[in-house]
């Protein structure tokens, strides 16, 4: 009678969280209860993460080319906020630079022929860093637009 | 050496990327399951199969709308149970639904032979149980889902899933009496 109450208790029980400790102080004395529920998990675990119905044929070519005439698709984009995260260390590594030691060694020894190079080559990454970050806005409004198109399109 | 298959949450995080194709891995582990649950709501193959493509469709349009706070698989399947609910009412609005609707196409006769004994046990069980609870036995069993998730994503009271599942797990039990009273005897 005891081990019905429990087999009850047991089949109750949402599989997915612990047993509950009374059914587990039940298994460890009862061999018959606890083979009975090793069996019907084992059961249970064989069929999860497969599926009751099956397709006769495959549909994944007919799902991807449906997606493909939506219009729609995520682009390759870097977010705002770390395109200009990326521009204050740029600019903030720029303005430090010259107030570093090798930087004020060099300059002693060189003087204004070392600084017109180096102020053109980091005049030069900073207008390419902005173009790059201008080109991708524009990139991203425009996939945008053709998306928000295709979808009133639909 | 073996090649590591990706999880869930990665593949929606590379084609959030723009890595298109890799939706298509995510279709190949999970047609089934959808259609499964369109022939739980359809009740005949041709319809789940459109149903199955058209979740898939809106799953990748809303892709982005994925905040990662719960498995893909659930989110998904609570996508494609709602729309599922909502293709059924407009279906029923437009009086093109009959509830004679059967299972004619499905399953294939090979592959009910191809099916092991749980699954055969597992159908029997679920056949006994009313036609709208019984893709709630499909998402415990099937799908490895809590009373909580199933009750969130089918809208059922926690109890009625508890009693219908209880019911299935019972007639599994019986069924698998047999082999463990020849156990018991041969012990």
């Amino acid at each position: 009678m005891n081990c019905e109450k429990i087999m009850k208790q047991y089949l109750e029980h949402d599989h997915t969280r612990p047993t509950p400790l009374k059914v587990r102080v039940h298994f460890m004395f009862c061999k018959k209860c606890r083979r009975e529920a090793e069996l019907l998990m084992d059961s249970i675990s064989g069929i999860k993460g497969t599926a009751p119905f099956h397709l006769n044929e495959n549909i994944t070519d007919s799902i991807m080319l449906g997606i493909l005439l939506t219009g729609r698709s995520y682009s390759r984009h870097v977010r705002t906020s770390h395109w200009v995260i990326a521009g204050a260390v740029i600019l903030s590594s720029i303005f430090m630079v010259s107030y570093s030691s090798s930087a004020i060694w060099i300059s002693c020894h060189f003087g204004r022929s070392f600084e017109l190079p180096l102020h053109l080559v980091l005049g030069i990454s900073i207008s390419a860093y902005v173009s790059l970050f201008i080109g991708s806005l524009v990139v991203s409004y425009r996939v945008k637009g053709e998306s928000n198109n295709g979808h009133k399109g639909m | 050496m073996t090649e590591e298959i990706p999880g869930d949450e990665k593949l929606v995080k590379s084609v959030l990327r723009g890595d298109t194709e890799c939706f298509r891995i995510l279709v190949e582990r999970y047609q089934d399951r959808v259609y499964s649950t369109g022939i739980r709501l359809f009740r005949n193959s041709d319809d789940a199969r459109d149903y199955t493509q058209e979740v898939f469709i809106r799953v990748y349009n809303r892709l982005d709308s994925f905040r990662g706070n719960s498995p893909f698989r659930y989110w998904l399947m609570k996508v494609a149970y709602n729309h599922g609910i909502n293709m059924l009412k407009k279906i029923k609005d437009s009086s093109e639904y009959s509830d004679s609707c059967s299972l004619s196409n499905e399953p294939s006769p090979h592959r009910i032979a191809e099916e092991n004994d749980i699954n055969s046990v597992l159908r029997e069980a679920v056949d006994r149980l009313p036609e709208k609870y019984r893709i709630c036995v499909d998402l415990y069993f099937y799908s490895g889902f809590s009373y909580r998730q199933i009750s969130e994503i089918t809208g059922f009271p926690e109890n009625t899933i508890k009693s219908h599942v209880y019911r299935a797990k019972n007639i599994l039990r019986q069924s698998l009496r047999g082999s463990i009273a020849e156990e018991i005897d041969e012990l």
